[in-house]
């Protein structure tokens, strides 16, 4: 055979060998993708109703109950009106810049308002309502795993599904550990801090902090109630110093509304920590859905 | 003559001086007042509280069993208060929660 035939032969039969494996790797993707895509459309059935229901039902269950504090509040006013009232108050609020009356005014409250039992109660609800997000992630990961079960049928080994509940489940965590991590680096901490949560409780704790240099008490507070609480007292720095009148009503009033105003933000943040979480879930699903395509389709 | 007078005024000072340094009872804080449903309607008759601006229904307010008070809201809502004494003749009062 002359060297010209045989590079020719030769050529062609790399170009068919690489032509075949090409076509197999090919196919293999396609198959891949396939049953990847339909894996993933089985699991968002199911996901995607349960996260509606939730992110309608949930963050107002959640805010059940947030206005207590400000209702105690309401009851006391009488004892933050003498603070905010008394000569010495008035008079070290008037030698300061307004943002500081703010401060001063928002410390005078934080005293009044606890905040560390207002991080309890918000941690107490986190947990009731987590503890209801798990139960129904659960029944979510069966069905799921029942219909990916049927699926997979004939494809290799028997699906296993206690073994993918727990997998989906640890992939939740860590996007949740991840996105706390970034939150802290970036100097936002969050009211979950170091502890150790449930993962539907973290995601609800998700919460961030109020973030001051300048007042030690705030910041024990979620950011939502300190930026309600700082539009009211910048209105109230700027009022109460000269007004006569009932004073306890007057705050009280405003109490009442701030009540209501924190409730609202309240729905809104745990609606916003519920898409997130759905948010997981759902590239969990989808990670685990790609895992058992590679596992269970091959060249052939 | 004058010097009599003058000892006399300095070891009447003198004597009178432990007197004014003497140690003073502390002042003592007014009790709580005894009737708490009173002192509750009398605290909270001009209160707003969350829900939409409510106002405590003051012919509602009675002691519970436990020592705690009941009330009713405008909006009909039933709530129930702990009251703490503070011991400068002022209550405390607690977290309203709804009651059963």
């Amino acid at each position: 055979m002359d060297r010209r035939l045989f590079l020719k032969e030769a050529g062609m039969a790399g170009a068919l060998a690489l032509l075949g494996g090409g076509g197999l790797f090919a196919r293999r993707a396609w198959a891949r993708g396939k049953l990847e895509e339909q894996l993933v459309g089985d699991a968002l059935d199911t996901l995607r109703a349960q996260a509606d229901e939730e992110e309608r039902d949930f963050p107002a269950r959640a805010a059940e109950g947030i206005r207590r504090p400000f209702a105690g509040m309401c009851l006391n006013v009488a004892t933050f009106c003498d603070e905010i009232s008394a000569p010495r108050f008035q008079e070290k609020l008037q030698r300061l810049p307004p943002e500081e009356r703010e401060d001063q005014l928002l410390s005078a409250f934080c005293r009044c308002l606890e905040p560390d039992r207002v991080l309890a109660f918000l941690r107490q609800k986190a947990r009731d309502v987590g503890k209801e997000l798990d139960r129904r992630w659960d029944v979510s990961c069966r069905e799921v795993a029942r219909r990916w079960g049927e699926r997979l049928q004939g494809r290799g080994p028997d699906f296993d599904a206690e073994d993918f509940g727990r997998q989906v489940t640890e992939l939740v965590r860590d996007s949740l550990q991840r996105s706390a991590r970034r939150a802290a680096k970036a100097g936002r901490p969050a009211v979950l801090g170091d502890t150790q949560e449930d993962v539907g409780a973290s995601a609800l704790l998700l919460v961030p902090l109020a973030k001051t240099d300048r007042l030690e008490l705030v910041k024990q507070l979620p950011l939502f109630v300190v930026r309600v609480c700082r539009r009211l007292f910048a209105e109230v720095a700027g009022w109460y110093e000269g007004r006569r009148g009932n004073l306890h009503k007057q705050i009280s009033g405003q109490l009442a509304d701030l009540g209501d105003r924190v409730a609202r933000e309240f729905e809104r943040e745990v609606s916003r920590r519920l898409v997130d979480l759905h948010g997981w879930q759902e590239q969990a699903v989808r990670v685990a859905a790609r895992r058992q395509a590679e596992a269970r389709v091959g060249y052939l | 003559m004058t010097k009599r007078v003058v000892a006399g005024v300095l070891l009447l000072g003198l004597s009178l001086t432990p007197l004014a340094c003497r140690p003073r009872k502390a002042r003592e804080q007014p009790p709580p007042p005894a009737n708490r449903v009173e002192y509750f309607k009398q605290k909270q008759a001009e209160t707003y509280l969350p829900n939409g601006r409510q106002k405590v229904v003051l012919d509602t307010v009675e002691e519970t069993p436990d020592g705690r008070i009941r009330y009713q809201t405008t909006d009909g809502q039933t709530w129930v208060v702990e009251m703490k004494p503070t011991g400068d003749g002022r209550y405390k009062f607690g977290w309203p929660e709804p009651a059963k």
